[in-house]
């Protein structure tokens, strides 16, 4: 079979030695970002060939931290009301007046405070204010003060609730003080703020949790009067209270009852988008827009389904995670998912194992024994005979193939029900190709010096591919601020995933099933 | 080559530093085989630095029966030949009238190959020789495949790999030649 190889002219060996001899085991000296690349592709490989056997036993326990951890941060941080903040210097006064008359009274154990000269305390209509978690426990016992001890005389703060009250569920309204009230030109409420939104997005993504928050709220405060702590929240209170202007403690118990109206932030969309038909009209019905954003964590097995030929149809499964933007029914949702892609391989491998299988004797020299004339002495040397025939082999290989996707996907809430939530979504997906692990013919070991492989699979391509993507988003509330989710979705492909040159391939189209979980925070609110 | 079966083991677990003592060990070698098969050093730093990528991949397939410098070499001609089929765009051209005539030419031609050349300039002759014939030379002459083994390589037939072959000799040896010429003019003249 090298006969064809021994062959050539004596040139043509000349030529070939000469090169052979001279290049044959030649060393360079690689430059130094070798090394820095490959270091840089390896550790992108750790990290993309993530798996779950083996994962060390650290890492899961500081995922398992970092998941109990950051929900707890991104809630005390993000959620509005709860911003740190410092006290007084929190409220812009300046919209509505309500002069005050009164005197404080804390509890028999203490003395009066009056408020000798009616102080002209301004309030802003749903004024964002922003307390700390003292304020806040501060707040939470004058609160206490007003439901628990009807002898006080704090009228005008009790005015104030009594307006309040109006609104508010029959259970809420138990202990109504008859406290008289001068005009206060706009009451806003909590409940006024829920009717309103309710018309725009049900209860559940904004409103509803506030309603509720404010529920607990005033439930707690009850709690609290009754645990018989009176006598020092009261002290407590007195003590703040004569560091503080009256007008601030005014302030104070109103804003601990409107303590949704603390959480609400009012900005003033772009008209336009109003104009547009894209956000509700300003009106009695629709007074503001809810808002808030939601991090997602999905997993989504996938059959990508190539009708021309059917066998090249694969199952790839997704990781993902992305941050939603929601704005009344509309929310974006960009993020990033890596995906396996795994593929069989063939390989017909041809090589030759090159075995030991003897030796002979070659004669380099010889002379006639001058000792001797007539005996002819040979030099031999030991030339080892190895088996070069061609074997061949068919070796089989599971390859996987990796690929990061950044979907940016446009969703449309469509009913709700209960906890539920339907929605719909589209939009644009992007997928490059980030490794793979191809078990490739090199790795057979078959004990040859020589090895030559044919691909004889369907891999994945490696260039950019892109798809649209479409889905139904079902969504159920667990927990206050977290969601379950099912996602069955729909992707078409715009070229084929697969690389075979050889093969006419049609674009496929894919099916998916997402699961996740998402973390809502940062409601908000747009006055349009 | 020997290498140190703690580097080996280290390969195998992963560790980045028994990686770099592997990577360092072998780079220079490596580098003038992926030299051979490209057509600048950048290319072959490429073919290097994926190719070591596969070899710390795989380390754990490799069983110690060979040499380990064998099995790295052969993943970086595999990988070469697989950056060369991946990147072929044009099939061979076969044509058998041509390669009896290429055959004839050579063997009535006088040997002109007697002088040392620097390594350096025969390397980068073999890298100025178009990419078809650039392999099958390096795979015939350096890893001393038959035609048959390159035809079923590269998916060719074997008088394809033949035309190339005496192509990337004619070729080769019009640059020696001409390199020749440049460094002796006298000797040439006087020969003409």
């Amino acid at each position: 079979m090298e006969n064809n190889k021994k062959q050539p002219a004596e040139s043509s060996g000349q030529i070939d030695n000469l090169f052979r001899k001279n290049l044959e085991g030649q060393q360079l000296e690689p430059g130094k970002n070798i090394w820095r690349g490959i270091n840089r592709k390896l550790l992108l490989k750790e990290i993309t060939h993530f798996n779950f056997s083996n994962f060390p036993g650290t890492y899961w326990l500081t995922g398992i931290a970092g998941i109990i951890v950051i929900p707890i941060l991104l809630y005390l941080t993000l959620t509005p009301g709860k911003k740190n903040s410092s006290y007084p210097n929190t409220v812009p006064l300046t919209a509505q007046t309500i002069p005050l008359t009164g005197t404080i009274k804390s509890s028999a154990t203490h003395e009066n405070l009056s408020v000798a000269n009616p102080p002209a305390v301004t309030l802003h209509e749903m004024t964002p204010v922003i307390k700390s978690p003292s304020d806040q426990s501060f707040n939470g016992k004058i609160s206490q003060i007003i439901n628990q001890s009807p002898s006080n005389t704090i009228q005008n703060e009790k005015k104030f609730l009594e307006i309040k009250q109006e609104n508010l569920p029959a259970q809420w309204t138990e202990k109504k003080t008859s406290v008289k009230s001068k005009s206060i030109q706009k009451p806003v409420s909590p409940a006024d703020i829920a009717a309103n939104a309710t018309g725009l997005t049900a209860s559940r993504s904004t409103i509803k949790s506030k309603y509720e928050l404010l529920k607990k709220e005033k439930e707690n405060n009850r709690d609290f009067a009754n645990s018989g702590e009176t006598e020092n929240s009261n002290e407590s209170i007195i003590q703040t209270e004569q560091s503080i202007p009256d007008a601030s403690i005014m302030r104070m118990i109103s804003l601990n009852s409107f303590d949704s109206l603390n959480k609400i932030k009012i900005k003033y969309p772009a008209p336009d988008l109003v104009n547009l038909g894209i956000f509700p009209a300003s009106g009695k019905d629709h007074a503001v827009i809810p808002q808030y954003f939601s991090l997602g964590l999905e997993f989504m097995p996938e059959v990508t389904l190539y009708t021309t030929p059917s066998s090249y149809s694969k199952v790839n499964w997704w990781l993902g995670a992305d941050l939603s933007y929601h704005l009344w029914k509309f929310y974006i949702r960009p993020g990033v998912r890596i995906g396996y892609m795994y593929n069989d391989g063939a390989y017909q491998v041809n090589y030759k194992r090159k075995d030991s299988i003897g030796f002979y004797k070659q004669v380099v020299s010889y002379y006639i024994d001058p000792q001797h004339p007539g005996v002819i002495i040979y030099n031999t040397v030991n030339r080892t005979v190895y088996d070069s025939l061609i074997h061949k082999a068919i070796d089989k290989t599971r390859n996987r193939y990796e690929y990061i996707q950044i979907p940016l996907i446009l969703g449309f809430d469509v009913f709700e029900s209960g906890n539920f939530n339907f929605s719909v979504q589209a939009g644009p997906v992007v997928s490059f190709f980030v490794a793979d692990k191809e078990t490739s013919s090199q790795n057979t070991e078959l004990t040859s010096s020589r090895l030559l492989s044919r691909i004889q699979s369907n891999a994945p391509g490696k260039d950019p591919n892109w798809q649209i993507w479409g889905a139904i988003h079902i969504d159920y509330r667990i927990a206050e601020n977290f969601d379950c989710y099912l996602e069955p979705t729909y992707k078409y492909y715009f070229s084929p995933m697969v690389g075979n040159e050889a093969v006419s391939v049609k674009a496929p189209w894919s099916l998916g099933l997402g699961i996740g979980i998402k973390y809502n925070f940062g409601f908000n609110t747009l006055k349009p | 080559m020997l290498i140190d079966e703690t580097i080996l083991q280290g390969c195998i677990e992963g560790k980045r530093n028994a990686q770099y003592q592997l990577y360092r060990k072998f780079a220079s070698t490596m580098l003038g085989v992926c030299l051979r098969y490209s057509e600048s050093r950048a290319e072959a730093e490429d073919v290097l630095q994926e190719g070591f990528l596969k070899v710390f991949q795989n380390i754990g397939s490799f069983r110690k029966e060979g040499s380990l410098e064998g099995w790295i070499k052969r993943i970086m001609i595999n990988h070469s030949l697989n950056r060369f089929r991946k990147n072929r765009k044009q099939p061979f051209y076969e044509d058998i009238e041509e390669i009896n005539e290429t055959e004839i030419i050579e063997i009535n031609e006088e040997p002109v190959i007697n002088d040392a050349y620097p390594a350096e300039i025969l390397l980068s002759m073999i890298q100025s020789l178009p990419h078809g014939y650039r392999v099958v030379f390096n795979m015939y002459v350096f890893e001393e495949y038959s035609h048959k083994e390159i035809a079923e390589a590269l998916n060719i037939s074997e008088n394809t790999s033949k035309t190339q072959l005496m192509k990337a000799r004619r070729v080769l040896r019009k640059k020696l030649e001409e390199y020749k010429q440049k460094q002796h003019p006298a000797f040439t003249n006087g020969k003409q």
